[in-house]
């Protein structure tokens, strides 16, 4: 760890992201979400090329909890529409300055790609 | 459909840890339940079959990240309770470490395959031979032969004979075992020469040129493992032999140190010879072939034997595996060894057992916390448990560095002659059992206090600090048990080492009839092509006495062919004079020079002993011992009478006069029955080989060595002289097994002990500490110093008595069990049982006497107020 104990971990420290990872983030970036709700996220902006089991999404959700990037919402947005039943989740500030902090990483290789003509100069 | 498929699925989710089930098992059935209706039909099949891949990987994946979790955390704990955790791994560490010493003993010496091929095919075949008290005799070369035309489940069969060689060459002589063996040897055995082809069919014929194959010992310590050896010619005993092969290293039959095999080739004399037992005999049975029915065809032959031949009426057969037949020496002792330490590890598994149900009461408000928030009783098992394993996991690691560095010493104290034990070594197959036996040891007695701890009422323990009066009963209860299971086991070991302690003393109490003290003996052996008749022979050994007997610090010297009789000695059936029947319990022989029982002290009971006078030309004599003399002439003075070896109206052997009569000695082994027994005068009967006796003037005998090498080397500068040792270390190399037996189990006894007394000590003290409020009070309330004890230590106490006596019963069963390694005491020796009980008692109550003083001491204002 670079960060030292007090502060605890910094943005850097998380990256490069798992894929799995940097999906669920993106997908909670624009509102609370429930599992299947990120599920059916991620599956429909990877045009089904990453569908979560249950598995291996909670197995995700629980790491992501534990590591403070994601929080489970005490109560739920829009009880109107809502099965009480399930479990909400949303970014933390550091859940969302890791997403932030590991997009622009990502952007910056594809410039770098971009750049050596590896892509072609116009997309 | 779908709701099958939906309740399988939840059913898996059993297969994750109870928390993370908890937490997102609901969550996870929804999740499918969505994608199996939004996906539908054949497509659900595919989300349902991924979900299920899910489990099966995510589920082991979760179980090892708590794992790893509750290690880590374990580990942290550990490290805080320093003096718990030290004591803890040291007694595991003990435990495992002895038992693993142990089990790469028996790995080595009872496990371990031999290393020739399809060892399980090779059997011995022992002649038994009951008139004359052999249940395993060797044979001679005409059985041999019929065994081998009639047998129809052998493959093969193959005999051999020991021999002693000198080398000569460019090195000092030096004196190498041998074995003369049949041509087939080597097949039967399953082995092949490393180098070159060995013998062929027929090379074992009478008269053949001579051939020899070396031990990879002696190749490369007297050729420097020359390849170009084959072909090569060697001198042994003033003859020439040429090298057509070389063992490898593993091949060490039928000695470790033989150095030397030679084809057998059997004069047309021995040929015929029925009734001279001289062929040790080993056979491969066929594929597939029993030893059942191995024995079943050996049986019929002999039956036929003995109607066909008079010698052969009374001989039976009997065949041993050879792996059984080389372990069968060592193996009761192991298992005696395995029994002990096995004790040994049960009390340190209940000490630590103990010590963590201790440590538990101590976290209970830790551990009830925990519970209270939320970590289920699963969890806080599993947590206590991994604590466990994790304590008698790096305790099986410090036991197996523990036995690595043990069995390195025990293999240099073992005494020389337990040769075998030089093989042992500490390997990966040990090492994964010590790990496997921490492992199950940490489950088996991990578990006990982790779901003890966890059945505590939590809403108790976090409300108050101590107990109540008669609470947590069960977990003393638990505690008392183990300390009584405890002192059970501690007793049987230290009855099991009274017992081979006073059998190790009633041997060495044994009057051996002859007196060692200070006698020197070197085996000395005449090579025969250069002794090749009686006249040298005697007038070597004359010359080597006379100088020796002249030497300043000797007071006698002395000959006899062999002093220490071996399991079959050389013995024959004979011939009483004017009685018709012939004696077929055989009679041993020795040649001795005229002053040999002088020397060794043996006291003449009738007649005289032998003198120069007995001569080549004067009439053959013979001595014989009271054995003898009382089993053939009970009621008469044998001396006068004649006999003769051999049997049958046409005996040849010329009759011999007994002179004297002498005491009984233990010639054989302190163990074993004194044989019946006789010897010849070295004139009348020339022996190469001889053990020479010297008994110096003094008790300083560190001269008596050099001065026979020099007295021998005065006489013929090519002999050898090879062993010189003193008389009294062989007799101890003869019970050096037992000794180091009994010193093991002593060792192994003394270690439970101590174990048992830190078992007593933590339990009251434990006791203590956790009453300490309640013996405030009763001190308050003025109990006299005696309730106090009774009321603290009495449960303790009575636990012990009850663990004394399950002791006894324990150990009458051990003991019956142990009989047959007992000597000269009954196995319910009554002395050894009381010394147990009395060291036992004393260490229990001397462990128990430091806890209960401070209960004594306890300050009621002090233990009140911490209220």
């Amino acid at each position: 760890m670079r960060s030292s104990r007090e502060n605890g971990p910094g943005p850097e420290d998380f990256l490069p992201l798992h894929r799995d990872t940097f999906h669920i983030l993106v997908s909670l970036a624009d509102r609370d979400r429930h599992g299947y709700s990120i599920l059916l996220d991620v599956a429909e902006r990877t045009n089904g090329a990453l569908r979560f089991s249950p598995s291996s999404l909670y197995a995700s959700i629980k790491r992501l909890l534990h590591q403070g990037l994601i929080e489970e919402l005490a109560e739920r947005p829009d009880p109107e529409e809502d099965d009480e039943r399930r479990r909400y989740y949303r970014l933390t500030r550091l859940g969302r300055k890791v997403a932030e902090v590991e997009a622009r990483r990502l952007q910056q290789l594809l410039a770098d790609a971009r750049a050596t003509g590896l892509l072609g100069r116009r997309a | 459909m779908t709701r099958i498929a939906a309740s399988i699925f939840a059913a898996s989710l059993h297969l994750y840890p109870a928390s993370f089930r908890d937490e997102y098992g609901r969550e996870m059935r929804r999740v499918l339940a969505d994608s199996l209706r939004n996906a539908g039909g054949a497509a659900a099949v595919l989300v349902w079959v991924r979900a299920m891949a899910g489990v099966l990987v995510g589920a082991p994946r979760e179980h090892a990240s708590l794992m790893l979790n509750d290690v880590r955390y374990a580990c942290r704990t550990l490290r805080h309770a320093k003096w718990f955790t030290l004591t803890a791994l040291i007694t595991l560490a003990l435990g495992i470490g002895v038992n693993t010493a142990i089990f790469s003993v028996v790995e080595t010496l009872l496990l371990r395959q031999l290393p020739y091929r399809d060892p399980d095919r090779i059997v011995m075949v022992w002649v038994k031979n009951p008139e004359q008290g052999f249940d395993h005799d060797i044979t001679s070369y005409p059985r041999l032969e019929d065994w081998r035309a009639q047998s129809r489940t052998m493959e093969a069969f193959a005999a051999y004979s020991g021999a002693l060689h000198v080398l000569t060459g460019s090195d000092d002589p030096e004196q190498v075992r041998g074995a003369r063996v049949t041509a087939d040897f080597f097949r039967v055995m399953g082995a092949t020469p490393a180098v070159g082809n060995g013998f062929f069919p027929g090379d074992d014929e009478f008269g053949r040129p001579r051939k020899a194959v070396l031990s990879h010992g002696l190749w490369a310590r007297r050729f420097g493992a020359d390849p170009g050896i084959l072909g090569r010619t060697i001198r042994m005993d003033g003859q020439s032999y040429t090298v057509v092969g070389v063992m490898p290293s593993t091949f060490r039959y039928p000695t470790r140190d033989t150095d030397v095999w030679e084809p057998l080739g059997v004069d047309p004399e021995l040929r015929r010879q029925r009734s001279t037992f001289w062929l040790t005999t080993v056979a491969r049975l066929k594929p597939g072939v029993t030893i059942a029915q191995a024995r079943q065809d050996m049986d019929a032959i002999s039956r036929r034997l003995a109607r066909q031949y008079t010698e052969d009426r009374s001989l039976g057969v009997d065949l041993v595996r050879l792996k059984d037949e080389l372990t069968a020496t060592t193996r009761p002792a192991l298992l005696v060894l395995t029994a002990a330490v096995a004790f040994v590890l049960l009390i340190a598994c209940a000490n630590v057992a103990g010590m963590l149900i201790a440590r538990a009461s101590d976290r209970q408000r830790e551990i009830a916390l925990r519970a209270a928030l939320g970590a289920g009783r699963g969890r806080v098992i599993r947590q206590l448990l991994t604590e466990a394993m994790v304590l008698f996991i790096t305790g099986g690691a410090l036991g197996f560095a523990l036995a690595a560095a043990g069995v390195r010493a025990v293999v240099r104290l073992a005494p020389p002659a337990l040769t075998q034990i030089r093989d042992v070594e500490v390997d990966w197959t040990v090492a994964l059992y010590a790990i496997g036996l921490a492992a199950v040891t940490g489950l088996v007695f991990g578990a006990g206090p982790a779901f003890q701890a966890a059945r505590r009422d939590q809403a108790d323990a976090i409300r108050g600090g101590s107990p109540r009066i008669g609470g947590r009963r069960g977990a003393a209860r638990f505690r008392t048990g183990l300390l009584a299971a405890q002192v059970a086991l501690a007793f049987v070991l230290l009855t099991g080492a009274a017992l081979f302690l006073r059998s190790f003393a009633a041997m060495q109490a044994v009057d051996l009839g002859f007196d060692p003290r200070g006698v020197v003996a070197a085996r000395i052996s005449l090579p025969r092509a250069k002794y090749d008749n009686a006249t040298k022979i005697v007038a070597f050994y004359e010359a080597l006495t006379e100088r020796l007997r002249a030497a300043p610090d000797v007071e006698s010297a002395a000959g006899i062919t062999s002093f220490l009789l071996s399991r079959l000695p050389n013995s024959a059936g004979f011939q009483i004079e004017g009685r018709t029947e012939d004696i077929i319990t055989p009679l041993t022989y020795d040649t001795v020079t005229p002053g040999f029982f002088r020397t060794m002290k043996i006291p003449l009971l009738r007649g005289r002993f032998f003198t120069d006078a007995d001569g080549n030309t004067s009439q053959p004599v013979t001595i014989i011992n009271q054995t003898t003399a009382k089993k053939y002439w009970p009621h008469e003075d044998p001396v006068g009478k004649r006999i003769r070896f051999g049997a049958g109206a046409d005996n040849k052997s010329p009759w011999m006069t007994i002179v004297g009569v002498v005491a009984d000695t233990k010639r054989a082994g302190l163990d074993v029955p004194v044989f019946t027994e006789s010897y010849e005068p070295m004139r009348q009967a020339a022996s190469g080989r001889l053990a020479v006796l010297v008994r110096p003037r003094t008790d300083a005998y560190a001269g008596i060595g050099p001065a026979i090498r020099a007295a021998v080397r005065e006489i013929d500068p090519q002999q050898p002289v090879p062993t010189i040792a003193p008389l009294q270390s062989m007799l101890d190399e003869t019970v050096a097994d037992r000794r180091f037996n009994t010193l093991l189990v002593t060792v192994f006894a003394v270690t439970a002990l101590l174990l048992a007394a830190v078992g007593v000590y933590g339990l009251l003290a434990y006791l203590i500490a956790q009453q300490h409020r309640e013996i405030g009070i009763r001190i308050a309330l003025g109990a006299s110093a005696k309730a106090i004890l009774q009321a603290v230590g009495g449960r303790a106490i009575a636990a012990a008595c009850v663990g004394g006596l399950a002791g006894v019963v324990l150990s009458v069963a051990v003991s019956r069990a142990i009989a047959g390694l007992l000597f000269g005491i009954a196995p319910l020796d009554a002395v050894s049982y009381g010394a147990a009980a009395c060291v036992l008692a004393a260490v229990v109550l001397a462990a128990a006497a430091f806890p209960l003083r401070r209960a004594l001491k306890v300050d009621p204002a002090v233990s009140l107020r911490a209220e």
